[in-house]
């Protein structure tokens, strides 16, 4: 038995294999499996979920493209996620810059401020947000919504951001204000171009995290539906196979906005 | 290189303004400066004259530094005025005054290309597109890179982008340009090409410049004035020969790298001579005015060049030298500097090597040394300067 295992080893060696790429591999393996069985899925031919499938096609997808809450449920998460995106990138680009720019008396207090969601569980900000809404009367719809989630989303923008700042040399705005650049011109020319690739990457982060936000949105929807949301209402009485080409293509949309995004991220490192 | 002082004046010198001489670049009244618990500056005097290149000399952290980003605007001072070419500019922020800082470090913007990086300063006043072409091609043309426009601040080594950084200030048409360190990141070789190319610059241009180093013999080459400062305070000012010379004090001897600074009691004061007691040596050195008393104690300099030494066996015992022994022995190309041990003291002795004999470790030595440039300072030796 042992032997066995030293031969194994020493052919795996051989073809420049280590323990730990097997290790890494069984991780990923365990990570990705449930992913993966959910694609396979996806495209079974019967409503049967098990294995062995029976046979391939595109009927949950035509189903789910045929359907209008899915597709209106698409729609309304990427609108929450663009629309949170810009509202902050714009606020959390201007605290991050100030914040760590110009020290200043409660700048430690101004970012633990901002920071506390990531902390908090996303029930309790959506009950909080929930409570909040009903004093000020506000009817829920999709811009409560937003605005949960620029609460919850506006923490990792800003720790994004903020490690971008602390790289940023100070002497380049020096050198920029030598040069004669005003406050807004030196940002303008200077600070912006140069912190740009962070925000883009920054926004991005947002905009995934938006996009498939569950517990907030629970609290704070009103009679629109996000996609997580139909997913829910699907999946919840039922295993509906459909369920299950949604998630596909939650997963490659996802997969889409990593890869354009540490385009972004490489870059604003370099 | 002349050896008068009307360029620069002190607080102990002429006041700015004081009659019909050239033009103050910058005047500096009284500046001040601490940061937190720390003085930076205590208040000082400097007024520059146009066209001239000064050098703020001294360790780290004697606020020289400070000083260049006052001027530059970078750093507001607690008290005193700034002056700039007779317009008063202390409460106006760096980007509205006539002056451009070259940093220590490369501070080339990272996204803008060698021209654009040039042509910073000309886009920012809206110069027309040509203009700012041109006058982008004449700077790099200036500091010898005319074909390095269109590359990336990236491909540049140390010496270019200092280069670029250089040509990036000249752009902006600056009435004085600051250098705060600029070579100090480069190799040997590079920083003393391009010492040489920043005073060609300096001469065709006849621009003012003000230059900050650490390095003296950076300064003592470039500078036609030199300001040695110490903890704050301006230590003396004058031109590198003037300096170098006549030290006013201990650190400033110290600093320009004169090792031979001792204690000594004044023996007799006579027919402007002064006979030194307690050195070991028979020393006797100029009179000062006005002359110490007899019994005074003094601080006197002797420069290692003011030495000679030879072999006590080359010819017979002079009545101006002393017996000593080479404890110490390192040659450096043109100059050898001995360690000569005579009259229970460490002699720090430089003597042109030439073609001639090296003296091993251990000779017997006689020491001789011109009297006329033993340099008399009042009071105690402070403390050794750093480096």
């Amino acid at each position: 038995m042992t032997s066995a295992l030293a031969r194994l080893r020493r052919r795996l060696r051989r073809r420049g294999i280590g323990l730990l790429h097997v290790y890494v591999g069984l991780l990923l393996l365990f990570l990705f499996l449930p992913l993966a069985v959910l694609i396979v899925f996806s495209f079974a031919a019967s409503g049967q979920l098990r294995f062995p499938i029976t046979g391939l096609s595109l009927r949950w997808y035509r189903e789910v493209f045929g359907s209008s809450t899915v597709i209106d449920g698409i729609l309304a998460s990427l609108g929450v996620a663009v629309v949170t995106g810009a509202i902050v990138a714009a606020i959390g680009t201007l605290a991050a810059v100030v914040v760590n720019r110009y020290r200043f008396r409660g700048a430690g207090v101004v970012t633990a401020v901002i920071l506390a969601p990531a902390a908090l569980p996303g029930l309790v900000i959506g009950i909080a947000l929930l409570n909040f809404f009903g004093d000020l009367h506000m009817t829920l719809s999709l811009l409560t919504v937003t605005v949960g989630h620029v609460i919850y989303t506006l923490p990792f923008f800003y720790l994004v951001l903020s490690a971008r700042l602390r790289r940023f040399d100070p002497e380049l705005e020096e050198a920029a204000t030598d040069m004669g650049a005003g406050p807004l011109q030196r940002f303008r020319r200077v600070t912006a171009p140069l912190i740009s690739p962070a925000i883009v990457a920054s926004a991005f982060v947002v905009l995934a995290l938006s996009w498939d936000e569950f517990q907030i949105t629970f609290f704070t929807i009103g009679d629109q539906s996000t996609l997580p949301l139909v997913i829910w209402s699907r999946a919840r009485l039922s295993i509906d196979p459909s369920v299950n080409a949604i998630g596909t293509l939650m997963v490659a949309g996802s997969l889409l906005v990593v890869l354009f995004t540490r385009r972004f991220i490489a870059e604003s490192y370099s | 290189m002349t050896e008068t002082g009307a360029g620069v004046t002190t607080r102990a010198g002429n006041g700015p303004g004081s009659g019909s001489e050239p033009r103050a670049a910058v005047a500096l009244d009284s500046v001040a400066k601490r940061f937190a618990t720390q003085i930076a500056l205590h208040p000082l005097d400097l007024a520059i004259t146009e066209g001239e290149f000064v050098t703020l000399l001294g360790p780290s952290g004697c606020g020289k530094t400070t000083l260049l980003r006052i001027i530059a605007g970078l750093e507001t001072p607690d008290d005193g005025t700034v002056t700039i070419f007779g317009t008063d500019v202390t409460d106006r922020p760096a980007n509205k005054r006539p002056v451009n800082l070259v940093f220590q470090r490369v501070t080339l913007f990272p996204h803008l290309t060698v021209a654009e990086n040039v042509g910073f300063g000309p886009r920012l006043r809206r110069m027309p597109r040509q203009q700012a072409r041109d006058k982008v091609q004449a700077a790099l043309d200036l500091v010898r890179l005319p074909d390095f426009g269109d590359r990336q601040v990236n491909e540049l080594s140390g010496g270019q982008a200092q280069r670029v950084a250089l040509a990036r200030a000249i752009a902006n048409d600056p009435k004085v340009l600051l250098l705060d360190e600029p070579l100090s990141a480069l190799d040997l070789e590079i920083r003393r090409q391009l010492q040489a190319e920043l005073k060609d610059i300096h001469r065709r241009l006849g621009l003012t410049f003000v230059y900050v180093t650490h390095d003296q013999e950076e300064a003592m080459s470039m500078s036609d004035r030199v300001v040695v400062m110490r903890e704050g305070h301006i230590e003396q000012v004058g031109s590198p020969v003037e300096i170098y010379r006549r030290p006013r004090s201990p650190f400033v001897a110290r600093f320009l790298g004169m090792s031979n600074v001792f204690v000594a009691t004044v023996a007799a004061v006579g027919d402007g001579w002064v006979e030194l007691d307690g050195t070991g040596l028979p020393l006797r050195a100029p009179a000062p005015a006005p002359p110490p008393a007899a019994g005074q104690g003094v601080t006197a300099v002797i420069r290692p060049d003011s030495f000679e030494v030879r072999r006590a066996t080359d010819g017979p015992a002079t009545a101006d030298s002393v017996p000593g022994d080479v404890s110490d022995v390192r040659f450096i190309g043109s100059l050898v500097h001995y360690r000569v041990t005579a009259g229970d003291r460490h002699w720090q002795v430089s003597a042109r090597a030439g073609s001639g004999e090296v003296l091993p470790e251990g000779t017997s030595v006689r020491l001789s040394w011109r009297a006329d440039e033993v340099i008399l300072l009042p009071g105690a030796p402070g403390p050794a300067a750093g480096g």
